[in-house]
C-alpha cells in the first residue's frame, strides 16, 4: 500500500509539473504527445440474505490504474515513446498469475496487468525495452506480452527483428486460501524475424520463435500444468498486385515438448532441431499453414481462405491456439444499387481430425448480413447465421449433432419535422438451437425470440439527446421457459457551457422463469465527462444494479433474495 | 537344410521353455489394469499412476531379475509398438507384492512403434483413435536368451483424443447491440468430444478489455465480469446487469473463453497449449446502435 501511495503522489506531482511545463512548451526543441492519467475504480456489493452466496463480486473492491504514455520527439529522426500502464491490485483470474495476490517485484513487472515499455527509435532502428506485445505472424508468435529487450531494424526494404524476455515468472502453487494459486513455471521467449517488406507491395520473411519453461523456477509446481518447450519456424509471403488482388500465405513447423520432465530420446533426430530443442518422449513435430487469396476494391471484396493447424502443432507465442482443424471459407462483401445495398457474406467448413487421433467432427459456417437503404427514411438490415456441428458416434449410440440458426430482421424508419428528427427501429431475432442426445438420439430444440423497439428523437434546437426502448426476450426448451421484458431510457445533455457532458440511463427488467414468481432488475447509470481545459479531462461513470429474485432459488429465506451492486470509475486524463 | 536345423532347435528348446515357464508360473502372479479410455497423449501416461497398473506377486523368496516386455496391439493382434528389451532396465523381484505403473512397464523412450503409428505419434504425440490392447509380460534372461517368466497379461482399451469445445456464439469479432446486450447475451459452444460417461464442466468467463489493453492481456489479468460453471450444457444466457458505456465510436470490447474440466475438477487436457484446457478465446464488441450490428464470420480469416 505504501508503494501505491507513493506512486499516487508521484502521478499527482506529474500532473502539476506537466501542466506547468505546458505553458512554456514552445521553448523546448522537444515535442511531447500522448496521454497520462489516473483512474480509480470502486465496487460495492450487498447481498441479502447475508452469506447466502447467491451472488459473488465481479470486480475488485478498489483499484487504481495509472497511465503514463508520452512520446518525446527530438527533431524528425529520434523519438522516445514511453508506456507505463499499471494497476495497484492484482486481479488475475486466468493464466499463470491466477490467484496471485502478493507479488515479488519480478512478478509485478511481468504481470500482464502491467506494462512498462520504452521504445527509442532513430530513423529505421528501434530499440524495444520492457513489456512488448509483438506479433510476427499468425502461426509463430503474437498475443503474449513479454518483458525483455530487443530491436526492430528496417533499413530500406530489409527487416531484422529480435526480442527476448519473460512472459511469466515462476509462481508456486498454493491450495489455500481459496481459490488458491494456479502456479506457473518461469517462461523465457526468444524470437527472430528476417525478411524484406515494402508496404503495399510485398512481405517475405522467416520467423523463428522459442519458448522454454524453467523446471526449477518453482518449489511447489503447479498441479496440472507441465513445464513446456517449443520451437517454431515459419515462412510468410504477402503479395499485393494491381487492381486489388492479393495473396497471403504462411507455412510453419513446430517442435513442441509437452512435458520437460520427460526423458530425452537419444538419436531421435527427426524430432529435434538442435541446438534449439532436443527431443523428449513428449515431443511432437507438426505443421500448420494458411493462405488467403482474393481481391479488394471499393465495391467488391471476394476471397478464399484456408487454414490448417496440425494436431500436434503448438506454439508458446499463441498459447490459446487450438490444434487439429482445417478451415475453408469463401468471403465476400459488395455494394450495389448505387451503394444502397451492402452485403457481407461468408460460407465455409471446419473439419478436425486430419491426423485421425480423435472423432471426426465437422462444422458448417455460414453468415449473411444484408443492408438496404431504400430511401432517406427507410432502411432494412437482415442477417442470418447458420452453424452446424456433428461428429461420428464413437462409443455412444449416436454422434453429436448441434445446429444453430439465427435470423435477424431490423427495419429502421426516420422522419423529420421542423424541429426534430425521429428515428424508430424495430429489431427482431429468432434463434433456434437443436441438440441431439448421444445416448437416446432425441433432438431437443432451444428457441429464442428477441424483439426490440427503439425510439430516438433528435432535437434541432435543444441539447437533449434522449432515447427509449422496450425489449421482449423469451427462451424455451422442453420443460423450461425464460422470459424478460426490459424498459430502458437514457438522457444526455451538456451543462456548464458544454464543458460537462451528462448522460444517465435507467433500465428496468421483469423476468419470469417457468412458473416461479417474477424477478426484478433495475440498473441505473450516470456518466459525467468534464473537459476541464483543452488538455485535461475528468471522466466519471457510476452504476448501480439491483436484482431481486422471485422464488426460483428455493424456500425461505431465499424467496425474495436480492443483491445491490454499485461501481464507480473516475479518472483524470491529460493529453500532452 | 537350414529349415531342418531350425526345426531341430525348436524341438530341443521347447521342453526347456516349458520347464522354465512352468517354474515361473508357479512362483509369480501378475495382474494388469488399464483405464478403459485413457488419455490419447501417450507421454501423459507416465505421470498418471492410475492409468496403467501391473501388480506382481512373487511367492518364493529367491530374488529374480526381470524386465518388462510390453506390446501395444490392435484388436486383431497386430503389434504396433513393442519395448526394445535390449534397452530395458532390469528390476529385481523379491517375495511379496509390488505395483508397477506406466512409467515402469511402458517407458516411451525405449518403445518402438511401427509404420504409420510411429509417424502419427511423432507428429501429434497421440495414437490414432481406435481400440487397442496393451500386453505386459515379465521376461528374464536365461542361457538361451530372453525367456518369459510368466504369461503375458493383456487388456483392451479405447483411445480417442479429446478435443476442446470451439466457441460459437457470439462469433469472433461480433458486434452486439447495446440495448439487447444489456438484457441478455447468449453464449454457445460445441461440446467436448468425444462425450463420455463423466460429464464435463464448462467454466464460462467473460472479461472486459479495457482501454490500453490487448485482448489476451485482459483475459490474463482482469477479474471476469462473468465466471460461471455449467455441467455438460452448451448454451448459457447471461443477464449482465451492466450499463455499458458504449458509443459507436468507442465500443465496449469483451473477450470470452471456456475452461473444460473433468469430474475431479482438473482441466481435461493438461499438456496442450495453455495447460488449463481453455478454448481459443473470441472477442465481441458492444455498440450503441443496432444498425451497426455486423458479424465478421467465425474468426476463420
Amino acid at each position: 500500500m505504501k508503494l501505491t501511495k507513493l506512486i499516487c503522489i508521484c502521478f499527482l506531482f506529474g500532473f502539476v509539473n506537466l501542466s506547468a511545463q505546458d505553458s512554456t512548451n514552445k521553448k523546448f526543441p522537444i515535442k511531447v504527445t500522448g496521454t497520462m492519467g489516473i483512474t480509480y475504480e470502486g465496487y460495492g456489493l450487498n447481498v441479502k440474505p447475508t452469506g447466502s452466496n447467491i451472488y459473488t463480486p465481479r470486480r475488485p473492491w478498489n483499484q487504481v490504474r495509472f497511465l503514463f504514455a508520452p512520446t518525446l520527439q527530438f527533431g524528425n529522426k529520434f523519438s522516445l515513446p514511453l508506456n507505463f500502464n499499471f494497476a495497484s491490485v492484482a486481479t488475475n483470474f486466468a493464466g499463470p498469475y491466477a490467484g496471485l495476490k502478493n507479488q515479488s517485484i519480478g512478478q509485478w513487472l511481468t504481470n500482464p496487468m502491467n506494462n512498462f515499455s520504452i521504445n527509442p527509435a532513430y530513423k529505421w532502428a528501434e530499440l524495444l525495452l520492457g513489456t512488448q506485445y509483438l506479433k510476427y505472424s499468425d502461426l509463430s508468435t503474437g498475443d503474449i506480452g513479454i518483458f525483455g529487450a530487443g530491436f526492430n531494424l528496417h533499413p530500406g526494404k530489409f527487416m531484422f527483428r529480435f526480442f527476448t524476455g519473460t512472459s511469466q515468472q515462476g509462481i508456486n502453487y498454493a491450495a489455500a486460501p481459496p481459490p488458491g494459486i494456479t502456479g506457473a513455471f518461469k517462461r523465457t521467449h526468444y524470437m527472430f524475424q528476417i525478411g524484406t517488406e515494402v508496404e503495399g507491395s510485398h512481405k517475405v520473411a522467416f520467423n523463428f520463435s522459442k519458448g522454454k519453461d524453467a523446471v526449477t523456477s518453482v518449489t511447489a509446481p503447479p498441479l496440472a500444468i507441465k513445464p513446456q518447450e517449443g520451437f517454431n519456424t515459419s515462412f510468410i509471403l504477402d503479395k499485393y498486385f494491381k487492381k486489388g488482388w492479393f495473396i497471403n500465405l504462411e507455412s510453419a513447423l513446430s517442435f513442441f515438448t509437452r512435458d520437460l520432465t520427460q526423458p530425452l530420446i537419444p538419436g531421435a533426430d527427426n524430432l529435434s532441431f538442435k541446438p534449439f530443442i532436443a527431443a523428449r518422449t513428449s515431443t511432437a513435430k507438426d505443421f500448420a499453414g494458411q493462405m488467403s487469396v482474393g481481391k479488394k476494391s471499393p465495391n467488391l471484396d471476394i476471397s478464399y481462405a484456408t487454414k490448417y493447424i496440425g494436431a500436434g502443432y503448438q506454439t508458446t507465442g499463441f498459447p490459446f491456439m487450438q490444434p487439429d482443424h482445417w478451415d475453408n471459407t469463401i468471403n465476400t462483401r459488395f455494394n450495389t444499387w448505387k451503394n444502397k445495398i451492402n452485403v457481407t457474406a461468408s460460407m465455409g467448413q471446419r473439419v478436425n481430425n486430419i491426423s485421425n487421433t480423435s472423432l471426426r467432427a465437422s462444422q458448417f459456417l455460414g453468415n449473411l448480413n444484408w443492408f438496404t437503404q431504400f430511401n432517406d427514411r427507410f432502411s432494412l438490415n437482415i442477417n442470418y447465421n447458420n452453424f452446424g456441428f456433428q461428429t461420428a458416434s464413437g462409443l455412444n449410440p449416436f454422434g453429436i449433432k448441434n445446429v444453430s440458426n439465427d435470423l435477424g430482421i431490423s427495419p429502421m424508419y426516420t422522419w423529420t419535422t421542423a424541429t426534430m428528427t425521429h428515428l424508430l427501429t424495430v429489431s427482431y431475432n429468432y434463434s433456434k438451437y437443436d441438440e441431439r442426445d448421444v445416448i437416446t438420439g432425441i433432438t431437443t430444440s432451444n428457441n429464442t425470440h428477441t424483439a426490440l423497439l427503439t425510439y430516438v428523437p433528435v432535437y434541432f434546437n435543444k441539447e437533449l439527446t434522449p432515447d427509449f426502448s422496450v425489449l421482449y426476450f423469451t427462451n424455451t426448451m422442453p420443460a423450461f421457459k425464460n422470459t424478460f421484458i426490459t424498459l430502458s431510457s437514457s438522457l444526455g445533455m451538456p451543462v456548464a457551457k458544454k464543458k460537462i457532458q451528462l448522460r444517465g440511463q435507467l433500465q428496468y427488467t421483469i423476468g419470469k422463469l417457468n412458473t416461479f414468481t417474477a424477478n426484478n432488475n433495475l440498473v441505473v447509470s450516470c456518466t459525467i465527462d468534464w473537459k476541464i481545459n483543452k488538455k485535461l479531462s475528468w471522466n466519471s461513470f457510476f452504476s448501480t444494479n439491483y436484482y431481486r429474485y422471485g422464488n426460483e432459488l428455493g424456500s425461505i429465506p431465499l424467496i425474495g433474495a436480492n443483491y445491490l451492486e454499485s461501481s464507480v470509475r473516475t479518472g483524470l486524463q491529460y493529453k500532452f | 537344410m537350414p529349415e531342418k536345423t531350425v526345426y531341430m532347435k525348436k524341438n530341443i528348446s521347447l521342453p526347456l521353455f516349458l520347464v522354465v515357464a512352468f517354474t515361473a508360473n508357479a512362483q509369480l502372479n501378475t495382474t494388469l489394469n488399464i483405464q478403459p479410455t485413457p488419455t490419447a497423449v501417450l507421454s501423459e501416461w507416465s505421470g498418471k499412476n492410475a492409468m496403467v497398473t501391473f501388480i506382481v506377486t512373487k511367492i518364493d523368496s529367491i530374488p529374480q531379475q526381470a524386465i518388462f516386455k510390453t506390446e501395444m496391439k490392435l484388436i486383431d493382434g497386430t503389434v504396433i509398438g513393442v519395448t526394445d528389451i535390449t534397452k530395458a532396465v532390469p528390476i529385481i523381484l523379491t517375495k511379496g507384492t509390488r505395483v508397477y505403473f506406466s512409467k515402469d512397464v511402458m517407458p516411451l523412450e525405449i518403445m518402438n512403434f511401427t509404420g504409420k503409428y510411429k509417424a502419427i505419434l511423432d507428429r501429434t504425440g497421440k495414437l490414432p483413435a481406435d481400440n487397442y490392447q496393451l500386453c505386459v509380460q515379465l521376461i528374464g534372461q536365461g542361457p538361451l536368451g530372453f525367456q518369459p517368466l510368466v504369461a503375458a497379461k493383456c487388456k483392451i482399451f479405447n483411445m480417442a483424443a479429446l478435443q476442446l469445445p470451439i466457441l460459437v456464439m457470439p462469433a469472433n469479432n461480433a458486434v452486439l447491440n447495446k440495448l439487447s446486450a444489456q438484457t441478455a447475451i447468449t453464449f454457445r459452444w460445441t461440446p467436448l468430444i468425444p462425450q463420455t460417461q463423466n460429464l464435463p464442466t464448462y467454466r464460462l468467463q467473460v472479461f472486459e478489455v479495457l482501454a490500453n489493453q490487448q485482448p489476451v492481456q485482459a483475459l490474463r489479468s482482469n477479474q471476469p465480469l462473468l465466471d460461471v460453471s455449467v455441467k455438460a450444457i452448451t448454451q448459457y444466457i447471461w443477464r449482465p446487469g451492466l450499463a455499458f458505456s458504449a458509443t459507436d465510436s468507442l465500443p465496449v470490447k469483451f473477450i470470452w473463453t471456456l475452461q473444460t474440466s473433468d469430474d475431479t475438477g482438473l482441466p481435461v487436457i493438461q499438456t496442450d497449449g495453455n495447460g488449463e484446457s481453455r478454448s481459443e478465446p473470441f472477442l465481441f464488441m458492444i455498440e450503441a446502435t443496432k444498425r451497426n450490428e455486423k458479424k465478421k464470420g467465425a474468426g476463420l480469416l
